[in-house]
């Protein structure tokens, strides 16, 4: 009978331990029921690849050599340049030189839906195999394309150039070293449809033996940039009427305006249709800006904008041509909201196609134009920071190429980074 | 003779009590990071928010379900309890059997099993049960927290783009972490095994010099806490046992290879079994 008892007991545990375990499993199962989402797809780049809203097509692939990438695009030279950057302040030496190569894509976008769609250009991740993963510095890409934000009409496509950074203190030695035979991929969606895009036919590009000198120069904690006049420091807030200087080119403003009426007849006057980038406007800016008259950009907090217009003359007094990067922000009161320039006109300046430096000849002078389209923000995103009243209030242009962070402008509170000129 | 210390192990209330204390951390770690973090919901408290993103057509990269392997004891840095198991490993790997030498020779046991057996039957099984025992009670709490945690989060590989962990390419087997993510925590799942056995074992060796069973058990505690200084004040990670175990700690995988670890770890046992067995051996009574 004890032992009758005794086994329906011992069965009894029994059969509840291996139920709680089926449970268990199906629990598990169940929580694992939506894992193929995570799967990665992957197609090839000698196809164009659709997204929800774009095609995708990769026009080219280069591995360059940081000194060879500088040297064919120099308007990015300022971002390996160790004087006066960032890492000057945070003095590190190595993190410059550790960036031996730069990946270059020129990537198009069509749009193929049936409405204006926008770009998020920072969200497409290159990745090396699984373990590397590199976002694209905004700072390059604005460099590279003039443009920190695009929209593309129904039909219509845009070429992006991107230039990714492969620091080998970020990447495993022995994959940095064979870096041509990993694996690059193109994040283009997220979860729960993760695509990537492989790019197979990757070309090195070298750099020659000047090429390589002069990067080490600017890389190096000395510096290379010799300039006769100072340049203006990181850091400064000039004084309405100061000059802002770099690479020994000078900038003064000698004029600002505010209009908020008839944009066309404005953009007329000022010559801006005869800006040098005529031909490359696209469609989707023209109808933002010349919708019903107004300026009328993106949602309804742009309807009661209104549009600075900002006259610079750029000097050059010196025996050489020098190049100036210029894409100052334009800036609030305060310092918290900026805007970059919708449209730029230049006179006696050189401008080169994906380029935003400007070239001046020695002893000479010329002239740029900003545009600044802004209006109040409005409802919950109206706080007194980012308030512009720019009839009442002063403005000021930015010059930094680092987002300074938390600034004060009007208590001159700045933690080191950054230029700013006051224009009114 | 190794049956019957195995017999006196599993009966121990040492390894009852280690095992609950594992269980206990398992069930702290569960509930704060799946049922107060997580919220009960997949994907966790931003599920509800990328949900509506993802309704809106936002291919946005960094949203990722949560993942089991960065949601277990083992594997998540977003709660306390990875560092307190972590510096809990040297009082639970001993708890089973470290003091169980010291006991034997205190009660005067030992003189009977060694006019029974021979003294290297019985320190070998000694030995042999110990490492065991404190190994497995070490590595409790990381399978008890993987089995809890796998009842509410996926197991899903991880991904770099969704920036929930520190693991990046140059550490080491950074490639497993994202593709075979099960291989990499059972290395390291071996490491504090070996660790949880060396511990164990430890407390073995201070037994021949031990004078009360409080020392005995918090010894090897003491020098695991010690290492960590020495590590912290010399900057030299392989010196922090507690670091090198742990998967999380990015530091450490920048600058020890897996390889270095294990070899680390099979020195200190080394170590200890040529002590016990030799000290064992040879010794009457140094005290």
């Amino acid at each position: 009978m004890i032992n009758l008892k005794r086994f329906f007991i011992v069965l009894f545990i029994e059969l509840f331990i291996i139920a709680l375990m089926v449970l268990y499993g199906l629990r598990v199962a169940y929580v694992n029921r939506n894992n193929d989402k995570t799967e990665v797809q992957y197609v090839y780049d000698s196809v164009p690849a659709e997204t929800q809203n774009f095609e995708i097509t990769i026009d080219e692939e280069k591995l360059y050599d940081t000194a060879a990438f500088v040297k064919k695009f120099p308007n990015i030279q300022k971002c390996f340049t160790y004087q006066g950057s960032i890492y000057e302040q945070m003095k590190d030496t190595t993190y410059l030189p550790s960036i031996k190569y730069i990946l270059y894509l020129d990537v198009t976008f069509k749009n193929i839906t049936n409405e204006t769609q926008d770009v998020d250009l920072i969200n497409y991740s290159l990745f090396v195999n699984d373990s590397y993963h590199n976002g694209i510095n905004p700072i390059l890409l604005e460099e590279l394309n003039q443009l920190s934000g695009l929209s593309l009409l129904p039909g219509h496509s845009y070429t992006v150039s991107y230039a990714f950074e492969l620091s080998q203190e970020n990447i495993d030695r022995e994959r940095y070293q064979n870096l041509l035979r990993q694996r690059f991929s193109l994040m283009l969606t997220g979860y729960p449809n993760i695509q990537h895009l492989v790019l197979t036919h990757i070309t090195p590009v070298e750099a020659n033996k000047d090429d390589v000198a002069f990067y080490q120069e600017l890389i190096s904690s000395k510096g290379v940039i010799q300039t006769d006049l100072p340049n203006t420091k990181n850091g400064t807030i000039l004084k309405i009427g100061e000059s802002y200087v770099d690479n020994n080119i000078t900038l003064q403003v000698d004029d600002v305006s505010i209009e908020h009426k008839n944009i066309p007849a404005l953009i007329k006057k000022i010559g801006l249709d005869k800006n040098v980038r005529k031909g490359e406007i696209s469609d989707f800016e023209k109808e933002y800006i010349y919708k019903n008259g107004n300026a009328v950009i993106r949602e309804n907090y742009y309807k009661d904008a209104k549009v600075v217009v900002v006259h610079c003359v750029i000097k050059n007094d010196t025996d050489a041509p020098h190049s100036i990067y210029l894409y100052p922000y334009l800036r609030n009161y305060i310092g918290i909201n900026a805007v970059e320039p919708t449209y730029c006109h230049v006179e006696n300046l050189k401008y080169k196609k994906h380029g935003t430096d400007y070239t001046l000849d020695a002893h000479s002078q010329g002239s740029i134009t900003y545009l600044y389209v802004i209006g109040e923000f409005k409802g919950k995103y109206a706080k007194p920071d980012f308030r512009w009243d720019i009839e009442n209030k002063p403005l000021y242009l930015g010059f930094s190429e680092m987002d300074p962070g938390e600034i004060n402008l009007e208590k001159e509170i700045l933690y080191g980074y950054g230029k700013f000129l006051r224009i009114k | 003779m190794l049956a019957f210390e195995g017999k006196r192990c599993l009966h121990s209330r040492g390894l009852k009590a280690a095992l609950f204390l594992s269980l206990l951390l398992a069930l702290g770690h569960f509930c704060v990071y799946c049922l107060w973090f997580l919220q009960g919901k997949q994907g966790g408290p931003l599920s509800a928010e990328f949900q509506e993103l993802i309704k809106q057509g936002n291919d946005a990269g960094y949203i990722y379900p949560a993942t089991l392997y960065e949601g277990f004891i083992g594997g998540e840095g977003y709660t306390f309890f990875n560092q307190l198991y972590f510096y809990l490993i040297p009082i639970i790997a001993v708890l089973p059997f470290g003091a169980s030498f010291f006991q034997d020779e205190k009660s005067g046991y030992l003189k009977q099993i060694y006019i029974k057996k021979t003294k290297g039957a019985y320190l070998n099984s000694k030995y042999l049960v110990t490492f065991l025992s404190g190994g497995t009670a070490a590595l409790s709490a990381y399978v008890f927290s993987f089995a809890l945690n796998a009842l509410y989060v996926p197991a899903i590989n991880p991904t770099q783009v969704a920036l929930h962990t520190n693991v990046i390419d140059i550490m080491s087997m950074s490639e497993w972490y994202y593709t075979k993510p099960y291989l990499y925590f059972g290395v390291y799942g071996a490491a504090i095994f070996l660790c949880g056995g060396f511990l164990a074992t430890l407390a073995l060796c201070i037994s021949f010099i031990g004078k009360n069973t409080m020392f005995v058990l918090s010894f090897p505690f003491i020098v695991y806490t010690a290492l960590d200084y020495v590590s912290l004040q010399t900057d030299i990670p392989i010196y922090s046992l507690r670091s090198i175990i742990n998967p999380m700690d990015g530091y450490t995988k920048l600058n020890v290879p897996i390889s270095h670890v294990f070899l680390m770890l099979i020195g200190c046992c080394v170590a200890t079994t040529f002590f016990f067995g030799l000290i064992g051996r040879l010794r009457e009574k140094i005290i």
